[in-house]
């Protein structure tokens, strides 16, 4: 059974490290608008191990539980604040005396979200983009677009964030239902929650907000000049019914449908709703 | 070291941080004594921690006599028992009080003999149970400990009418505290009974291989369970794990609950839109408060006329009759063993 261990300076965020010699895949749990690591995501931290054997990628990838503040936090600060903790994931920062025996790193990183943690997951990869692609263009003043483009995509090619697999749940990239209550209700402490979140918060996840518009501008923009970085296509996975966000995604990425299940069940596998273990995978 | 070993010190080590050095630090802040800023919430953490580490041991999740001295050097916990004593909310004689005991010298030491491991329990069962367990910490941990569920607490289950009001109504001056954390708090804590709720379902459906079992309200009386039957182990543990959680909520005070409807209450009229989808979607707001206060705090504070709880929820104290008001009076009065029996649900379309 794997034991959480609390990462250092990022609240109550944990790690579920695999027993395997050798892991490979870190796999970074992003929880919603008034969510909470165990709580949104409860039973993936112990189903994993007992279905290994159908969805085997799992006993070599280490569990990370993201714990932020959700509801008083504009989306580009936590965007900013993932990237932090996603580096010290990636780079094993958190481990000061017990770091991996095998010395080794990560090959793959996958980036599950839920609700507003799609929508920061998303900004993250953006951020990190438009950051990369102003690094290279800086270096290479006078080359020419063909040159810079080749400049670019090798650039681009070798980042591990961008290589991330997005597993996006119920993501809330085109807006919130905040115009009617009733579809919260179903969960009332999240509606609790919503009551007493900043407006400026909700305002942000509203579906006609400037910061989701320019989020999905960005990220279409950039998908159509480099469709190979695989962090800027994703298929999300949404709950039917959702009363809570709007089931729809960016340009051209297909949906996916998890029937019975609202929007804070979809992202809960249990043992019978194993399709949330088959979802997040490379 | 072998791996069970190793193992066990890791899960200790986790408890310790999950859920022993947080209730301790929350004691320690609160525990000095100036009247209101005290935090009986607080020293309910602390003592929880001695029960979970109890439950730990039982289970086989917690090694002996690592946790038995782990907890045996938390001066926190001994200050916090005598602290709810000398309140008068626990007394030597309650069983959640018992596992911290008062020796003949008057010294508080732990009680040794509760943490005997159940050394019967099958080994599948086991892991699911300790599985269990870990998931039951982690959702204390990240609901329950922080700032705002307990100033939430304190206030809503600790405090008398006026100073409650005042609290939740952002009235007079209080000295600490905000109406935001008030339902922020709300939030946490309806959050952790859904959850632990759920979480304790889960284990309970998968002990039972799955089997088709319509969903049952919980017990009526939340309290221990000490029997050892092997078949019964995981019933055993969600009961344990309810009993450990209950008092801190004060949900046997018919008074504290209303508090709880008329609060939600005023939440959901917030959500008020016209038309039949929000008057049902309110309506499962109360079933659902009411199942979470039964397991959370049991049902005999419950017992009083259903009708009374969906009017609180639904307009508010201010709205009762005066016949209502009376009712509730008398109701409270003559409240008696033959009281408590069930009472068929009421017709809630007629509010």
């Amino acid at each position: 059974m794997r034991v959480p261990k609390y990462i250092p300076g990022y609240g109550k965020s944990y790690a579920l490290l695999s027993s395997a010699p050798g892991a490979d895949t870190a796999v970074i749990f992003v929880h919603g608008f008034g969510g909470k690591p165990t709580s949104t995501w409860r039973n993936f931290q112990g189903l994993v191990d007992e279905y290994s054997t159908e969805y085997p990628w799992w006993a070599t990838s280490d569990m990370f539980f993201y714990a932020y503040e959700s509801l008083h936090t504009p989306i580009r600060r936590n965007a900013e604040l993932l990237g932090d903790f996603v580096q010290t994931v990636w780079h094993d920062g958190w481990r000061a005396t017990n770091r991996r025996d095998d010395n080794q790193n990560y090959k793959d990183l996958i980036l599950a979200g839920h609700s507003e943690g799609g929508v920061v997951i998303r900004r993250l990869i953006l951020d990190r983009y438009e950051a990369v692609k102003l690094a290279v263009e800086t270096a290479n003043p006078t080359v020419d677009a063909e040159a810079m483009k080749a400049a670019l995509k090798s650039a681009l090619d070798s980042d591990f964030l961008l290589a991330s697999y997005l597993r996006l749940f119920a993501p809330a990239c085109m807006g919130t239902n905040f115009s009617s209550w009733i579809g919260f209700l179903s969960s009332f402490s999240l509606f609790v929650s919503a009551i007493t979140a900043s407006s400026l918060v909700r305002n942000e996840l509203l579906p006609e907000s400037p910061v989701l518009d320019k989020l999905k501008l960005g990220t279409e923009q950039a998908h159509a000049e480099f469709r190979e970085i695989r962090s800027l296509y994703t298929q999300p996975l949404f709950g039917v019914p959702d009363q809570v966000v709007y089931s729809e995604s960016y340009q051209g990425e297909k949906l996916l449908w998890d029937r019975g299940y609202d929007h804070f069940g979809v992202c809960k596998p249990d043992y019978t709703h194993k399709k949330p273990l088959e979802f997040v995978c490379k | 070291m072998s791996d069970h070993e190793k193992d066990r010190t890791d899960n200790l080590e986790f408890f310790e941080s999950a859920i022993l050095d947080p209730a301790l630090k929350a004691q320690a802040f609160f525990d000095f004594d100036i009247g209101e800023t005290d935090s009986t919430v607080s020293d309910f953490g602390a003592i929880e921690a001695a029960h979970w580490a109890w439950l730990g041991v039982r289970i086989g999740y917690l090694e002996r006599m690592d946790t038995q001295e782990l907890i045996s050097s938390s001066k926190g916990i001994f200050k916090a028992w005598s602290n709810l004593q000398n309140r008068q909310i626990i007394s030597p004689e309650d069983r959640w009080a018992n596992v911290i005991q008062p020796r003949k010298s008057g010294q508080l030491a732990l009680n040794k003999e509760l943490f005997s491991p159940s050394l019967k329990i099958g080994s599948k069962t086991r892991v699911l149970l300790q599985n269990a367990f870990q998931t039951l910490l982690l959702l204390t941990a990240e609901n329950i400990l922080d700032d705002d569920s307990r100033y939430f607490l304190d206030s809503i289950g600790w405090t008398g009418n006026e100073e409650w009001r005042a609290r939740s109504e952002g009235l007079g001056l209080p000295r600490r505290g905000s109406v935001q954390q008030i339902g922020s708090g709300l939030a946490n804590v309806l959050n952790y009974w859904e959850e632990m709720d759920s979480a304790s379902r889960s284990v309970e459906h998968a002990d039972l291989n799955f089997a088709y079992i319509p969903e049952q309200k919980r017990d009526i009386s939340v309290s221990f369970s000490e029997s050892l039957a092997p078949s019964a182990a995981v019933s055993n543990f969600t009961q344990n794990a309810r009993a450990i959680l209950s008092p801190r909520f004060n949900l046997g005070k018919v008074e504290i609950v209303d508090r709880y409807f008329v609060l939600a209450g005023e939440f959901v009229a917030r959500a008020r839109e016209e038309g039949p989808a929000w008057l049902d979607a309110r309506r499962r707001v109360f079933e659902t408060l009411e199942l979470l206060i039964l397991y959370a705090g049991g049902g005999t504070n419950m017992r009083g006329p259903r009708r009374r709880l969906w009017q609180l929820f639904s307009k508010g104290i201010a709205s009762l009759s005066e016949n209502d008001k009376r009712s509730v009076e008398n109701y409270l009065e003559t409240l008696s063993e033959e009281s408590l029996e069930e009472e068929p649900p009421e017709d809630l379309s007629q509010p």
